[in-house]
């Protein structure tokens, strides 16, 4: 509607424009016709031709005057003063015939001919002048002239009359006629006039309507923005209630999970253990959904903060290799890494996230072939990583969806995998904050190759040792039979995690005591003496933050305090740092992760036999352990006979079979064959012991006299121990491969 | 002997200060021209008279131009007036100018000053009758300057210029 009737405008506007120009012609037309009237007009009138007739006329009688004077005294001055206005009169007469006399009356054939018979009697009085004779007959000479001049007065005096009324006609036309080109030339300015004023109008109603326009758009960009602003808020809402929600199935799972592990040490049916196992499984599964879930919703509701420090990319990459090459073996496919030993700057956290992620897709979607991360890095300070894979590939269509939320490729995938959907869209949003981009392009000959940058300046050299010896995720560490001896505190107002952290904690030999909030916390530390207090950041009452701040202020500077937190970001950290934590852990809490904070701040009250905590703790494991783990000058001798692939390929052999055996034992245990559990112990243990996993085969023993013994069996330790083997001997191989490449270089 | 000594100083004096009080000699032939009123350097009674020979010595200037008196380019050739007006020493401001039919007109000494304004006394070369409207035509240069070519110079063109009245 509005633009329609601005196109009218616009239609009339550019139609009175032309009538306006056309206007404007016409008067520069009719002025220039003036002009060229008022020209010809001062040519004309150069000599008035009335004031030619007149001076005539005047001559004439001055002419008869002196022929008069002459009649009376016929003298030499008279005749002379007669020529000379004879002379006069003859000069007149060339003005009454000129072109221009005749231009100026050349309607008036009267006027004409009466001024060609004036002239052509002036020059026929010529011979009458000339022949005046003083010494002739006066009065014969002057009579003829007289009367000749009687007839030239009547004649002058008529051409005066007939040119003073042929002007006045003439006077009369011009002005008629100037009037008419006035008139011709009003009206054009008139109607240049109108339609100027009505283009003025037109151009005023068209800013109107502009203006109309304009803030008919403002009020829409207003309405549109306050509309994008509550979608927007609704929209955080949403994802702050996303992550709420994600944060509170949390807590129940990390129950879940931690009992799982707790239950995995107790004796139970090997139907027992597989369903436990299943539920394990599970809540592994459901915990990286949710994790997944929650990392999305706090990319999207801006809540993410990064942390840029400088770290050993190998140890990262090391770390990927351990965990995804474990799980690669497991189907049967091969994971290279590849990776410049350097001191990179962004954050590590997150740069793991987004290779695990990567890689770990890429082992799923992998079934037979291998699996390639290779990181390079470009122009000195760009990080440029490479995932490979020999396995389903993407189709080309689906690859611009493959960053978008929410999106898998298709329903059947999604079935047979699993997942969220959302592990590249993180990663994207990941990558896309710390300042890089991802993509992903087609291998020949199937597959996928995922690759992204990273900025990670500046650049260090690596410092050397801890780069090569492969370094293991604190979070993948194996559980090992580390004991401790102390008094710790647990502030959790969460009985299920009170549950689970004091199981663990009992296991690890030390005895526990309970705050459910923080004010009782701050009262059992100054009555009481801890080696160490576990700290929860949310409570009733008072918060772990505030407790921290009140336990500190009691004067227990050196009493480590570490915080239980459910949030891995650095401003959670930085709040416990500042509040006078020592350090954190993040829930959900494992056997693990509880190991490797009690190493670190209960190190004088550790009896164990493993000293942890530090990278290189795999290859030196085993030599500092008391009961050694594996044989490895028996290996070494199977290795030398039988080679590496095959020792290689028996080892891998011997898990599943192993862990069956156990299960097998267990199971004919419960079922009260005796016999049956003992003969698997035994066989289990002569195994374990020709491959030279001592440990393995020892605890095999134990378990094998103790059913024999007493009747009674855990096979918790033996279980126990042959984890730790197998995590051993997998970060062994790592780093055994590492040493030789070192050693060929 | 004194008195003689003072006109001698007196002849001298004149001869310095009145630029060539006697320059003008008497005119030979009849007189054309008589320039009268505030000049200073007279040869007669009124003032100074001219005859056509004393005209043609002083410099001059060939005009050729349209006029609206010939119906095609006419070429007139006469004195220069500043130079007829710095001659008889000319010191008024206005010149009234009468021809022989009496007819009278005034033209302002700026004119002659302004532009070479000649008293044309040859029309292509010859003299210029009383019935050609000779002998002396005042012509302004209307081709050197257009804004000239209007009535009001047109009338001060006055033709049979008899007189020169400087006032």
């Amino acid at each position: 509607m509005l633009t329609r009737k601005a196109r009218l405008l616009d239609y009339g506007v550019m139609a009175l424009v032309g009538v306006s120009i056309l206007l404007g012609c016409v008067v520069v037309t009719t002025f220039s016709a003036i002009g060229a009237r008022q020209r010809a007009t001062g040519e004309s009138v150069r000599e008035d031709a009335v004031w030619a007739a007149y001076q005539l006329d005047s001559e004439v009688k001055k002419l008869t005057g002196a022929v008069h004077d002459l009649e009376t005294a016929f003298i030499a001055p008279r005749r002379a003063d007669v020529t000379l206005r004879y002379d006069i009169l003859y000069s007149r007469a060339s003005v009454l015939t000129s072109d221009h006399y005749a231009a100026k009356f050349g309607g008036e054939t009267e006027l004409i001919t009466l001024a060609q018979e004036a002239r052509q009697r002036i020059l026929a009085l010529a011979p009458l002048i000339d022949a005046l004779d003083l010494a002739g007959e006066p009065m014969r000479q002057v009579s003829p002239l007289l009367l000749e001049l009687e007839t030239m007065a009547h004649l002058s005096e008529r051409l005066l009359n007939v040119s003073n009324l042929a002007h006045s006609r003439i006077r009369v036309q011009d002005r008629a006629e100037l009037r008419s080109i006035y008139a011709q030339l009003a009206s054009a300015m008139t109607a240049l006039i109108a339609s100027l004023a009505l283009i003025v109008i037109y151009l005023g109603m068209q800013l109107r309507h502009i203006r109309i326009a304009r803030r008919r758009f403002e009020r829409l960009s207003i309405d549109n923005a306050d509309a994008a602003r509550r979608a927007e808020a609704g929209a955080r809402a949403k994802s702050i209630f996303l992550a709420t929600m994600s944060h509170e199935i949390r807590t129940p799972l990390n129950g879940i999970i931690g009992m799982v592990d707790i239950m995995r040490d107790s004796v139970m049916s090997a139907g027992q253990r597989d369903r436990l196992a299943v539920i394990g499984d599970c809540s592994d599964t459901l915990l990286a959904l949710i994790d997944d879930i929650l990392d999305f919703s706090k990319l999207e509701s801006g809540a993410v903060e990064f942390e840029l420090a400088p770290f050993e990319l190998g140890e990262i990459c090391a770390a990927v290799s351990n965990v995804m090459g474990q799980r690669a073996r497991e189907k049967g496919i091969v994971l290279h890494v590849d990776n410049p030993q350097a001191l990179v700057t962004t954050d590590a956290t997150r740069l793991r996230q987004i290779l695990f992620n990567l890689v770990g897709n890429a082992v799923k979607f992998t079934d037979s072939g291998w699996v390639r991360l290779a990181c390079s890095l470009d122009h000195g300070n760009c990080l440029r990583v490479e995932v490979e894979d020999t396995g389903i590939g993407i189709p080309a269509e689906a690859r611009d969806r493959l960053f978008q939320d929410f999106s898998q490729l298709d329903i059947t995938i999604n079935r047979r995998f699993g997942g969220t959907g959302l592990g590249l869209a993180i990663c994207r949003r990941l990558i896309g904050a710390l300042g890089g981009e991802i993509g992903v392009s087609p291998r020949e000959g199937g597959g996928t190759r995922f690759w992204f940058t990273l900025p990670v300046g500046p650049v260090a050299a690596s410092q050397g040792a801890t780069a090569s010896a492969p370094a293991q995720d604190p979070a993948q560490e194996p559980a090992r039979d580390l004991t401790f001896s102390g008094r710790i505190l647990v502030a959790e107002d969460n009985l299920i995690n009170f549950v689970v952290v004091s199981e663990l904690l009992q296991r690890l030999g030390l005895q526990v005591d309970h705050a459910p909030n923080g004010e009782i916390a701050v009262h059992l530390v100054g009555a009481t003496h801890y080696d160490l207090v576990l700290m929860d950041m949310q409570m009733p009452v008072m918060d772990g933050l505030e407790a921290t701040r009140a336990i500190r202020r009691l004067g227990l500077a050196t009493l480590p305090i570490i915080a239980l937190t459910a949030n891995a970001f650095s401003s959670d950290r930085e709040d416990c740092l500042a509040a006078g934590m020592s350090d954190f852990v993040a829930k959900p809490i494992n056997r693990a992760k509880m190991t490797a904070i009690l190493a670190k701040w209960l190190a004088g009250y550790a009896s164990a036999s493993e000293p942890r905590s530090d990278a290189a703790k795999a290859e030196h494991a085993e030599e500092d352990s008391g009961p050694r783990l594996i044989d490895h000058a028996a290996r070494d001798e199977l290795r030398r006979e039988l080679g590496d692939d095959l020792l290689d390929e028996l080892t891998r052999d011997f898990w599943p079979d192993a862990t069956r055996m156990v299960s097998a034992a267990g199971k004919a245990f419960a079922a009260g064959e005796t016999g049956l559990a003992i003969s698997e112990l035994h066989t289990l243990k002569g195994v374990a012991g020709t491959l030279g996993l001592v440990a393995v085969a020892a605890a095999a023993g134990i378990a094998e006299r103790a059913i024999e013994a007493s009747g009674a069996a855990d096979l918790a330790v033996l279980q126990a121990t042959l984890l730790r083997t197998i995590l051993t001997i997998e970060a062994g191989d790592a780093s055994r491969d590492v040493a030789a490449s070192a050693a060929s270089a | 002997m004194l008195k003689r000594l003072a006109i001698a100083c007196l002849a001298l004096l004149g001869a310095a200060g009145l630029a060539s009080a006697d320059t003008i000699p008497a005119p030979k032939d009849p007189v054309i021209l008589t320039v009268t009123g505030k000049v200073t350097n007279r040869n007669s009674a009124e003032g100074a008279a001219f005859d056509a020979a004393m005209l043609q010595a002083l410099p001059s200037r060939e005009t050729v131009t349209n006029t609206p008196w010939y119906p095609e380019k006419t070429r007139f050739e006469g004195p220069i007036g500043a130079a007829v007006l710095d001659l008889v020493g000319a010191s008024g401001t206005m010149l009234r100018v009468t021809a022989l039919n009496d007819y009278v007109v005034e033209i302002p000494v700026a004119d002659f000053r302004k532009w070479p304004v000649i008293l044309a006394t040859k029309i292509d070369g010859k003299p210029i009758s009383v019935r050609e409207k000779g002998p002396i035509f005042v012509i302004y240069p209307f081709d050197q300057d257009p804004s000239l070519y209007n009535e009001l110079y047109f009338g001060r063109s006055a033709w049979q210029l008899k007189t020169i009245e400087v006032r």
